[in-house]
């Protein structure tokens, strides 16, 4: 009976350690979870007010918000090309109109934003579009930068094709043909005929070199207008 | 006797040429507008410079203007019919013997092929025949039956406004030992009427 009582008491005791087992785990992944919003939100946070350290308290809402569906049109204060830019690269812009919310939520015209590159690829041909693209990832409110989330709706994207090599040849035979009557006239002999086709063609070069074009480009002063698919709360 | 005999069929064919050249033509459109197909018709000015070769070269004649004016139809996505006339001109000054202001001037027809790729210039090659006439001061021939090649791109530069370099080559006769062969380098402007 003594031994029946020992063995209940040692599997209760066995028992009980493995419920203690269980329940730490349970606290370490509630905890890490709580970490990663926590972190998540002192992300969002640190660009709100930057009062709020990494803790793993909620922030507190302020009510203000932007509601999701809103259109955000921004100006684009640095030029962005597929020939000078590269995925990751970060760009100014600005807010044209200002957005009203709700809870007193107001984003001011002329509000600064930042911009990501996500993707840049040139055309290599005519059939080939060049390809720019861009994400508006934050915006000021409240004094700081807030992250946004949203789907680009429209973008002034200067875009060309790559010309062709027909085109190409077909610039320097212009330069050479309006070079070669141009010495032809001027010296009315072959070699004048001849070194004028030589500087018309070396001309048409330089033209097909520089304007064979290829890539996309987001000059200065060009909009972007970002539709919201998440409330901007701060 | 045969030399004569051939030259007699030379000038009655170069005759005829033109006049024969323009009926092709005219039939050719109007079996396309029958046809029902997509017809373009365009009208091009050119001009360029000329680069003499052999017996030019030899009698000391030198590069000159060479000035023309075409008519084409197209008639199929990748064949363009061309019918027109042009004047070749050489320099000859010093050392030259075909006396002075040698020129070249004629008539040319034949096909154009536009060879359509990506892109917006369109690259062609042509060939077609040539009654030429060459004259100077010293020189007169009658209209001479010849053979003119040609490699050159449409660019286009408005919306019915084309763009046209282009190098030929032409050949023909002058009715005795001299033969006209030259290259020519030319600038045309291009304007889709339909």
């Amino acid at each position: 009976m003594h031994r029946l009582a020992l063995t209940l008491a040692f599997f209760t005791a066995l028992a009980a350690c493995g419920t203690d087992a269980e329940s730490r785990e349970d606290l370490e992944s509630q905890t890490l979870g709580a970490d990663t919003v926590a972190q998540t939100s002192t992300r969002a946070q640190t660009s709100t007010a930057g009062s709020v350290g990494p803790v793993r308290a909620a922030p507190p809402q302020s009510g203000r918000a932007i509601p999701a569906g809103a259109l955000l049109t921004f100006e684009v204060r640095e030029s962005v090309s597929t020939a000078s830019n590269g995925v990751g690269d970060t760009f100014s812009l600005v807010l044209v109109d200002a957005v009203v919310g709700s809870g007193g939520a107001v984003l001011p015209a002329g509000a600064s934003a930042r911009g990501l590159v996500t993707e840049v690829r040139a055309s290599t041909g005519p059939m080939d579009p060049s390809l720019l693209g861009l994400r508006v990832t934050s915006v000021e409110a409240a004094g700081s930068q807030q992250q946004i989330l949203g789907e680009t709706q429209s973008a002034d994207i200067d875009r060309s094709t790559r010309g062709s090599g027909t085109r190409s040849v077909a610039t320097v035979a212009t330069g050479a043909a309006a070079g070669a009557i141009i010495g032809q006239i001027i010296g009315r002999d072959t070699r004048s005929t001849v070194a004028g086709a030589s500087v018309g063609a070396a001309v048409g070069m330089g033209v097909a070199l520089t304007t064979r074009g290829g890539h996309a480009e987001l000059p200065v002063g060009s909009r972007i207008v970002v539709r919201l698919s998440r409330d901007l709360t701060y | 006797m045969n030399t004569q005999r051939t030259t007699l069929r030379n000038r009655t064919i170069a005759r005829w040429l033109p006049a024969s050249a323009i009926l092709a033509f005219s039939a050719l459109w109007i079996f396309a507008a029958e046809a029902q197909a997509q017809v373009g018709i365009g009208v091009e000015g050119r001009a360029g410079v000329t680069f003499p070769q052999g017996d030019l070269s030899d009698a000391g004649a030198e590069a000159g203007l060479s000035l023309g004016a075409e008519l084409q139809v197209n008639f199929q996505r990748n064949l363009t019919a061309y019918a027109g006339f042009h004047r070749h001109a050489f320099n000859c000054d010093d050392g030259c013997t075909l006396g002075d202001d040698p020129r070249s001037t004629g008539v040319a027809a034949g096909l154009k092929y536009i060879f359509h790729a990506p892109g917006d210039a369109l690259a062609w090659a042509r060939g077609g025949i040539v009654a030429n006439t060459f004259e100077s001061s010293t020189r007169s021939s009658d209209r001479e039956i010849g053979f003119e090649l040609g490699v050159g791109a449409d660019m286009p530069i408005g919306t019915r406004l084309y763009l046209v370099p282009n190098i030929g080559f032409i050949s023909h006769s002058t009715g005795n030992s001299l033969k006209a062969n030259f290259f020519t380098l030319g600038l045309g402007a291009h304007v889709h009427l339909r």
